[in-house]
């Protein structure tokens, strides 16, 4: 008789042994299960140091809807800046303060700053590669451009040999903050060192536009077809004008 | 009560596990397959062709490098007649700073004359890739004399660095420690790279430079560059004078150059100077600077970039990417907007792509085996240069039917005989 119950309370306790270890194993099992999934190798198609024009282009190729759209693209620069685009084998007189041009999905095009406050004389040519598209209602396009705002402190970090990309995105609407913007200034993020602005820009909306600033200029002032990237002439609107308030 | 909860724990433990583990650990065979080669080898749909709007393999869309004709003179060409390549990552511009007031200069009507136009640092100028310059430094201020001639070797376009150099200088920076190694006999070499994002202090990407003077004894800053990022250009600088007086050309085996002076004060010779784009107080030849390609033979590396008509389709040619392969509306402003608004196409191929392999083991059985005989090893020869007994044939007359036929031919002769004169 003690026996058998002995026997009875080893068995009972044989089964919360066996219980302890099965839900251990589960738990390892599922950490294990999300670390691997942290730590899988990810190759993006798309990478910000991929050469300019390679990103445009395959999304022509892998879209059909973004073949032959002109998209307008309004480029701000700094107070008092004079933007010009490509015309031919040079740069047309352009516009002071913003500049709202028709773009193609694909092509790089070459700008030219000039006029830079407090800094006469310092000429930049930045590029514009446009890598997908909005859709705006139909005949409004020119209200709903793509802006790229050239600021002050990048034109001069770039005059100072470094070399900026900037990824403009539509932010997802389920990630924007809910915060008014007051028109004037573009919000940004910077992205850490070691981190892809592209594929950042990927995680947080859709890629639209990739602006590179460095400061490298035409030799003896002639820029050709190649430093051009033998793009197409941009389409320059004129402002449309402002919706009256109903 | 505790067996129940026991094999409920079980239960789950077994469904997490059949959840976790992949299909295959639990003994279900799927049939492998994949599309058959030919497909595998098209980029997609609609490429490939041949047909009406697809572009061909090989077709200037298509191609992003190799050899381009020379459409038109690149900056800084005239090394390699006939294959100049194409875009602006062709030439890098080369920012030189660091003492200024000084000038570079380089060769430009041949080898060892530093004919070009003097460039007054800070000073830029474009060199073609892939090739390496011998370059003249003079004028160095508080150092009076002194002439040097570093070589500057510019590294072929990558992927990696061509959206860089097709924005930003390279910058070449002779300070005033790498002049006082020059002059106390060492030599110093300068590696000028493009870091890669793990090695770059800020997102902002800026080139660095690795000296040979500030690194470890026996640490190579040409390797130690490359494997922090990619090499856009390397600076030797050493205190070699190639221009001694009666024999300095002649160590490169270059012809002498006819010594002459300009008077500066003819006005002739003023307004020349000046009316040259080139010349910002210079008095040397325009033109692109002469170099020797690192190459050899081998072809020069070519832009990856894609530049519209040249090595991508002309812009406004009625292609686009539909997946039929029927050409697309032109573009603005040859035509209007596609009248096709709404595409779409679902994709429903299960795609299941195992894990590389790691491991290797290959058994290889033939059947039927083989079975050969064995080699040769012992050859008996024998040869007889006499005919042998044979009753009938052989080289040899037999006996016996040449004795009948004698006895033949006696018993005929006797019986034809007129007289006894036979006998």
């Amino acid at each position: 008789m003690l026996d058998t119950q002995r026997i009875k309370k080893l068995a009972i306790v044989r089964m919360h042994v066996v219980d302890k270890l099965q839900m251990a194993v589960l738990v390892s099992l599922v950490y294990s299960a999300s670390v691997f999934a942290q730590d899988m190798p990810v190759h993006w198609l798309h990478v910000g140091a991929m050469p300019p024009g390679a990103i445009g282009h395959q999304r022509v190729m892998r879209d059909g809807r973004l073949s032959g759209y002109c998209q307008p693209v309004e480029i701000r620069v700094s107070e008092g800046g004079r933007i010009a685009p490509a015309a031919g084998s040079n740069f047309s007189e352009g516009q002071r303060n913003n500049l709202l041009v028709g773009l193609h999905i694909g092509p790089v095009y070459r700008f030219c700053v000039t006029e830079i406050p407090d800094h006469p004389g310092l000429e930049l040519f930045p590029t514009v590669e446009l890598v997908d598209r909005l859709y705006p209602p139909a005949d409004q396009k020119l209200r709903f451009p793509i802006p790229i705002e050239l600021t002050r402190e990048e034109l001069l970090l770039a005059a100072n040999g470094r070399f900026i990309t900037r990824v403009i995105y539509l932010e997802d609407p389920q990630l924007a903050p809910a915060i008014a913007q007051d028109g004037e200034g573009q919000p940004w993020l910077e992205a850490r060192p070691g981190e892809d602005p592209l594929v950042m820009a990927d995680h947080l909306g859709r890629p639209m536009a990739i602006l590179r600033l460095g400061g490298r200029v035409p030799q003896n002032n002639q820029a050709d077809a190649a430093f051009l990237y033998g793009a197409p002439s941009g389409i320059v609107y004129e402002r449309p004008p402002s919706p009256q308030p109903k | 009560m505790k067996t129940f909860l026991s094999t409920q724990s079980l239960s789950c433990l077994l469904t997490a596990v059949a959840l976790l583990l992949p299909d295959t650990s639990l003994g279900q065979h799927k049939a492998y397959n994949l599309p058959p080669a030919q497909r595998l080898m098209e980029p997609g749909p609609g490429v490939g062709g041949p047909g009406p709007g697809v572009l061909m393999y090989g077709s200037p869309g298509r191609s992003s490098g190799g050899i381009q004709p020379a459409m038109s003179q690149g900056p800084g060409g005239g090394r390699m007649a006939g294959f100049v390549p194409q875009g602006a990552g062709a030439t890098s511009q080369l920012a030189f700073l660091g003492v200024e007031g000084g000038e570079v200069t380089w060769d430009v009507g041949g080898q060892g004359l530093f004919d070009g136009d003097p460039l007054v640092m800070p000073g830029r100028q474009n060199f073609l890739q892939g090739a390496i310059y011998r370059l003249k430094l003079t004028n160095l201020p508080d150092r009076e004399g002194v002439e040097l001639y570093p070589t500057l070797e510019i590294a072929p376009v990558t992927p990696r660095t061509d959206a860089f150099l097709a924005h930003a200088p390279i910058p070449i920076q002779f300070s005033d420690e790498d002049l006082d190694q020059v002059l106390s006999g060492n030599f110093v070499t300068k590696v000028i790279y493009l870091p890669d994002p793990e090695f770059q202090d800020l997102a902002l990407a800026g080139v660095e430079t690795l000296v040979s003077t500030r690194l470890d004894p026996g640490v190579d800053p040409i390797a130690e560059a490359d494997r922090r990022g990619s090499i856009m250009a390397i600076l030797r600088i050493g205190n070699l004078d190639l221009q001694l007086p009666g024999q300095g050309l002649a160590m490169q085996g270059a012809v002498s150059q006819v010594q002459h002076e300009q008077d500066l004060s003819d006005p002739a010779v003023q307004q020349g100077m000046a009316g040259s784009e080139y010349s910002e107080g210079g008095y040397g030849m325009p033109g692109p600077p002469q170099g020797m390609p690192t190459s050899a033979f081998a072809p020069q590396a070519v832009p990856p970039h894609l530049v519209s008509g040249m090595n991508t389709p002309q812009w406004g040619m009625p292609h686009v990417g539909t997946p039929v392969g029927l050409p697309g509306p032109p573009h603005i402003p040859l035509g209007h907007e596609a009248g096709w608004t709404s595409h779409t196409m679902k994709n429903h191929t299960r795609v299941r792509m195992p894990p590389p392999v790691h491991k290797m083991k290959i058994d290889v059985r033939q059947r039927p085996g083989m079975n050969y005989p064995r080699p040769v090893n012992h050859v008996n020869i024998v040869e007889t240069n006499r005919a042998g007994f044979r009753a009938k044939g052989g080289t040899l007359a037999p006996a016996l039917p040449t004795m009948m036929k004698k006895l033949g031919a006696c018993f005929k002769s006797n019986k034809d005989c007129p007289d006894e004169s036979c006998d």
